[in-house]
């Protein structure tokens, strides 16, 4: 089974414009920060805003713009489960997860609700009301009830965001599970990295209402081709042209040794471990030595991150000692220095 | 803002409009001629003329719940000048004087009327003077508060309770009738007290239209009009029981009314 989708969308000056291809055997995050078009996507793909394109589900067409077809969500089977898990509040868990089975007039639809409810270990709560549950429970409630309809195309919203951070965790196994048992086409939106990388095969980042980088968590931090992918890989990402054993950095057009720097328009990722701060000039073999003022802290864990300007502006890692003798907290000028070695270059 | 604040001139005028309210109730209660209430309240007259009025005004706000949840939902769901308009036609019989309701209603519905006409000529049905004529002049001036109520439920409704319906399958019907509806339950209830409410006390629309038949078309404000001047205390008894109504409904949705303050 299989989704091939090509989908625009153009309104209220927000675009979106996207090619999707996925297989029913790999789980797709759309990864990408708020605003990039993310859920927009997913309710196209449900039917719930007209497209220009096509939608093409398991050979089904049910969207192409040329030919004026648009099948209704109602009859896509096609399984939406919302970011607040919208279950609806005037009917118990059980007539929740056996509302989509009564809409496919199955004579069986609340033995078979009761029997997905125990399943999952919520036998206890079929007579409970959707306000009575915990953020956990709606989740897993929400699921259900999608799941129990056989959707061909599963489509999560923010799956976890809703949810406290203490219970994310083991709703996010659970849910994991789920979806590695699940046959038809899995497609998750979120914008938190480790959701991505914990649920998904594959993430699709989605910046402005395009794709900007497509592949498995490992490809994409590994490479990564914006600033919002070099972020959730917590990586330096600079952008230049490469001329043989050097990248001339745009904007501004420092030098940056480096080698196996290739021609033409070039992406360099530094990993902020990798960038050396000193008081007084290095002396030595690094060639990428310039100066710079601290701008700002970030503590993580054991390290601390420090924004440092100059004429390439990078993030730094170092240790709370260092801080403390470098005078950072006070954005002192100091001494920045990057290996050749250290820095991974590749296409833009 | 502070009690402090408001300024004893406007006290006192606030105080004035308050009277205003109370005074006529106090007369109401302390000039009742209550050892003749009783007596009143059982006399066959009066008796049928509280019975018509509820048989009138639970028809027509049942009719304005048949007709005006579908024209909620219409209503909320147009937009620009389509809306403009529909909103405009459906609220005009809360700021038309009744009896301009009910003369138009006669000019549509008489025997020479609009729509009126062709139904004699077809069925021999004559609308005016009937008791269906008192239903739907209620209707005409009561249906308004439903809608717009309904209206107004529709519109802060989250609209993915029912996406999320239809992502399960649900058409159309099985949307509105197992989702849309049960969640606009408190709109709709609020809307059709109003409407009853407003329907109940109708008297201008009704007696242009419907006449004033006892048995047929008198409903209780008709009759407490007409008894006011022959028999007083059977006039002060029916106004009396409008008063308790008015009074129980204000009781039963002070939730939504009064706690809402």
């Amino acid at each position: 089974m299989k989704l091939e989708a090509e989908i625009r969308i153009a309104r209220d000056g927000f675009a979106l414009d996207v090619e999707l291809e996925i297989a029913s055997t790999e789980t797709v995050a759309v990864l990408g920060p708020n605003g990039a078009g993310k859920t927009t996507l997913l309710r196209a793909l449900a039917g719930l805003i007209p497209i220009e394109g096509r939608v093409v589900l398991d050979g089904d067409v049910l969207d192409d713009s040329a030919k004026a077809i648009h099948v209704p969500t109602e009859r896509r089977r096609v399984g939406l489960v919302f970011q607040d898990h919208v279950l609806f509040p005037h009917m118990s868990v059980l007539d929740n997860v056996a509302f989509g089975l009564r809409a496919q007039r199955r004579g069986d639809a609340t033995r078979r609700a009761a029997q997905m409810l125990h399943g999952a270990g919520l036998g206890y709560r079929a007579s409970a009301l959707p306000r009575e549950l915990s953020g956990g429970q709606a989740q897993r409630v929400a699921l259900l009830r999608t799941l129990a309809t056989e959707p061909r195309l599963l489509l999560l919203d923010e799956p976890l965001s809703a949810l406290d951070v203490s219970v994310r965790a083991e709703v996010r196994r659970e849910l994991s599970r789920q979806l590695a048992d699940f046959k038809g086409v899995r497609i998750l939106v979120t914008h938190d990295p480790l959701e991505a990388m914990a649920l998904a095969d594959r993430l699709v980042v989605l910046e402005g209402g395009r794709i900007v980088q497509s592949g498995t968590p490992a490809e994409v931090t590994a490479r990564p081709r914006s600033r919002f992918t070099a972020d959730l890989a917590g990586v330096n990402l600079l952008r230049g042209r490469g001329h043989g054993d050097h990248i001339e950095i745009e904007p501004g057009g420092a030098l940056l040794a480096a080698p196996d720097a290739g021609d033409g328009d070039v992406l360099a990722v530094i990993h902020p471990r990798a960038v050396a701060l000193y008081m007084t000039k290095p002396e030595g073999t690094p060639r990428n030595v310039w100066r710079g003022r601290a701008e700002d802290l970030d503590l993580q864990g054991e390290r601390v991150r420090v924004r440092v300007s100059g004429p390439v502006p990078l993030v730094a890692e170092v240790t709370p000692a260092a801080v403390r003798d470098l005078h950072l907290a006070g954005g002192a000028e100091v001494w920045v220095s990057v290996k050749a070695t250290e820095i991974s270059v590749y296409r833009a | 803002m502070s009690r402090a604040s408001i300024p004893a001139p406007l006290m006192a005028l606030a105080g004035l409009g308050l009277l205003l309210f109370l005074l006529p109730l106090a007369g109401l209660v302390v000039r009742a001629p209550w050892s003749q209430v009783g007596p009143a309240l059982v006399a066959p007259a009066t008796v049928t003329a509280l019975l018509l009025s509820l048989f009138c005004s639970v028809t027509a706000t049942a009719a304005a719940l048949l007709l005006g949840i579908p024209l909620a939902l219409v209503l909320a769901r147009t937009t620009g000048t389509l809306r403009a308009v529909l909103r405009a036609l459906t609220t005009l019989p809360m700021v038309l004087p009744p009896v301009v309701g009910g003369v138009a209603l006669f000019l549509a519905f008489g025997r020479r009327g609009l729509v009126g006409s062709l139904l004699y000529q077809a069925f021999g049905v004559q609308i005016p003077f009937t008791t269906a004529a008192a239903i739907l002049a209620e209707t005409f001036v009561a249906m308004p508060f439903l809608v717009i109520a309904v209206e107004g439920g529709l519109r802060a409704l989250d609209h993915r309770y029912e996406e999320a319906a239809r992502a399960l399958g649900a058409r159309g019907w099985m949307v509105f009738a197992r989702v849309t509806l049960p969640l606009l339950r408190p709109a709709i209830f609020s809307g059709a007290v109003l409407c009853w409410a407003r329907a109940l006390g109708e008297f201008g629309a009704t007696i242009t239209f419907a006449g004033n038949f006892p048995g047929r078309t008198q409903t209780v404000p008709l009759a407490v009009y007409i008894a006011f001047e022959t028999r007083p205390e059977g006039a002060i008894a029916l106004s009396l029981i409008l008063l308790v109504v008015s009074l129980a409904i204000l009781a039963g949705m002070r939730d939504r009314w009064l706690g809402a303050l």
